[in-house]
């Protein structure tokens, strides 16, 4: 074996640049193929992803003996591997782990169940070769920036994102700030926090940084793509070079549609977030056993993510975690709030001004809010709201606070875990992107006021 | 084996290719190729290989002729394999330059949108350059699905 070593090759296996993969049959005919991505297992092995390439995995058991050309995802180099294949894997964590990544693109392009993974080819790495002379000499060498950090780096970040978890007083800060440390210390600048909802069935987006539009309200089931995957299986996944994954699974279904006719009832769903993103993280916050949310990343870079960063961001996910649950339910009536920013204040009505009317029609059947013909918020934030609007409407009050919401048993809170403020927060920010001129103002010792600077009408409706 | 005709239009402009062989010993070798031609009789195509990378599969087709090599575009991976024999190897002539160059300039172009920047697809060694003649005697469809590795149906033997 030469001096270079798998773990030297480590950009090569992100998937970024199709690999090529040669293998002969027992009488010398060669195959070649491509494969979407080639698996590290250990220092002496690689994996390769078996979906589709029936002829390799003929000569495979003909003739071990293969060849994998690939290519650096940062530098574009290429090395060619000699490889004897040894065994295939249809089961155990590194299958599972592939398999659910590409369960996670097959969700993305309407292929689940079809696009299926049916074995890792276990091959042991006989001699690695770099191609010398393959790309001609550029006029600089220099690296991206991203691979120039340090783990002193890291450390200081990480102590300062830690920092910043336990200094919040409330979820939604404790979201924000913490969203905002990834961007701002760790050059991860889109993320998302979902947390689930009643149902244990869904995620519900409630924090996010780095988009146009905040997405907060916008809702994933357990299992769909990347971020119900991490929900459902509890495990971090990770997934770079996105958009050549997809193509493969794009084009494995016009391919099948091509065999088959059409796919029947199955829809495609959209990417969120990115439109170009070429890697997406998705970690699980999980405490004692209790899935409390999913924290996501994406990236336009197909090597944003790192395996270092799994372990280094599981580590901050947990702290997150640990920061919900202590966060997520009200806050108690004893406990005095010392808020580290003013609340936003409502300006004082201008009489002179004619009040906009805001239309707000709850539909039963459905559990949600709709403003002026436009979809608000459902399930449990609905309930609150449409509570707060009643009492609003009939009595003009402005003032509430969390334990009456706690022990209303028409909004359908679980008697422990409430997760009242989270429910709280989302509704806020909710009417602060939809409707900014009614607002849940919080104050303290569990208190909030509601301001609403328009007039308001409620319908109730028992269907759409 | 005629290519049918379709294959050759489907296949046009900025694609990867990729070419296989077999040593004496039965271990395979692979390279990148940087330009393909496709004769008159549709039987024959000329493959271009960089010398700078190509010696591992050059030296194995002076021993055994097999060849296989896949052709695919890599926006959508519509991708095709042919197998056959090669049955001339020799240093490319001045006047495949042009094709070898817009081949590679072409191949730049498709990555590039594909984030490969197009300074890295012209930076592929692509001249000189050996050309192989191969007879072509199967192709079969490999873009990832159902039916991938499966013979072209429709193909003229």
């Amino acid at each position: 074996m030469s001096t270079l070593t798998l773990e030297n090759l480590s950009r090569c296996f992100q998937g970024l640049i199709p690999c090529a993969l040669a293998t002969t049959s027992e009488s010398g005919v060669p195959n070649i193929t491509y494969l979407s991505q080639i698996l590290y297992v250990d220092q002496r092995h690689v994996g390769l992803s078996r979906q589709f390439f029936n002829k390799t995995r003929q000569n495979l058991e003909q003739n071990p003996f293969a060849c994998i050309q690939v290519h650096d995802a940062l530098s574009y180099e290429v090395y060619r591997l000699n490889v004897r294949y040894e065994r295939s894997e249809t089961s155990g964590p590194l299958f599972e782990e592939q398999a659910e990544r590409l369960e996670a693109i097959a969700a993305h392009t309407g292929m689940s169940g079809v696009f299926r993974l049916q074995a890792i080819d276990i091959c042991e790495v006989l001699e690695i070769e770099y191609v010398e002379g393959f790309l001609l000499p550029a006029e600089s060498s220099a690296l991206p920036a991203e691979f120039g950090r340090g783990p002193l780096t890291e450390l200081r970040a990480l102590q300062l994102v830690s920092e910043r978890i336990n200094r919040a007083r409330e979820l939604d800060e404790l979201l924000t700030s913490t969203l905002a440390a990834f961007a701002e210390l760790l050059d991860l600048p889109h993320s998302m926090v979902l947390l689930p909802d009643e149902s244990e069935q869904r995620l519900v987006t409630i924090a996010s940084h780095g988009y146009g539009a905040s997405g907060v309200g916008a809702e994933v089931r357990f299992g769909d793509g990347l971020i119900g995957l991490a929900a459902a299986n509890r495990r971090l996944v990770r997934i770079s070079g996105l958009r050549n994954e997809l193509r493969y699974s794009l084009a494995a279904r016009e391919r099948l549609r091509e065999v088959e006719g059409e796919l029947g009832q199955r829809s495609e769903i959209s990417l969120p977030g990115l439109s170009h993103a070429e890697s997406q993280l998705a970690l699980p916050l999980l405490v004692g056993g209790e899935l409390v949310g999913v924290l996501s990343f994406e990236s336009e870079s197909g090597v944003a993510f790192q395996t270092w960063h799994e372990a280094f961001l599981q580590l901050l996910a947990n702290q997150l975690a640990s920061g919900i649950v202590r966060l997520r339910d009200e806050r108690g009536p004893e406990v005095e709030v010392t808020r580290i920013a003013s609340p936003p204040e409502a300006a004082p009505p201008n009489p002179n001004r004619e009040r906009r009317k805001r239309r707000f029609s709850f539909y039963k059947n459905d559990d949600c809010i709709f403003l002026d013909g436009e979809y608000l918020v459902r399930n449990v934030p609905a309930r609150i709201l449409w509570k707060l609007l009643g009492q609003h409407v009939a009595q003009g009050r402005v003032e509430f606070n969390n334990r009456e919401l706690r022990l209303d048993p028409t909004l359908g809170l679980p008697p422990v875990r409430t997760n009242l403020e989270s429910r709280l927060v989302l509704l806020r920010k909710r009417l602060a992107e939809k409707c900014p001129d009614l607002q849940l103002v919080p104050g303290e010792r569990g208190r909030f006021r509601l301001l609403a600077q328009c007039e308001v009408e409620l319908t109730e409706h028992d269907h759409a | 084996m005629i290519i049918p005709s379709e294959v050759i239009e489907s296949l046009q402009g900025g694609l990867s290719l990729l070419v296989a062989s077999c040593g004496r010993d039965g271990r395979p070798a692979c390279t990148r190729g940087v330009g393909l031609r496709i004769w008159p009789d549709r039987q024959h195509v000329t493959l271009f290989l960089a010398i700078a990378t190509a010696k591992p599969v050059s030296e194995q087709l002076l021993v055994r002729p097999s060849i296989a090599f896949v052709i695919s575009r890599p926006s959508d991976y519509r991708t095709v394999q042919m197998k056959g024999t090669v049955v001339a190897q020799r240093d490319a002539a001045e006047s495949d330059r042009a094709l070898v160059t817009e081949y590679v300039r072409a191949f730049a172009d498709q990555v590039d949108d594909l984030g490969v920047p197009r300074q890295i697809g012209l930076r592929i060694a692509h001249w000189p350059c050996l050309a192989l003649d191969v007879r072509v005697s199967e192709i079969f469809v490999q873009t990832p699905g159902p039916g991938a590795g499966e013979p072209l149906s429709g193909a003229v033997p």
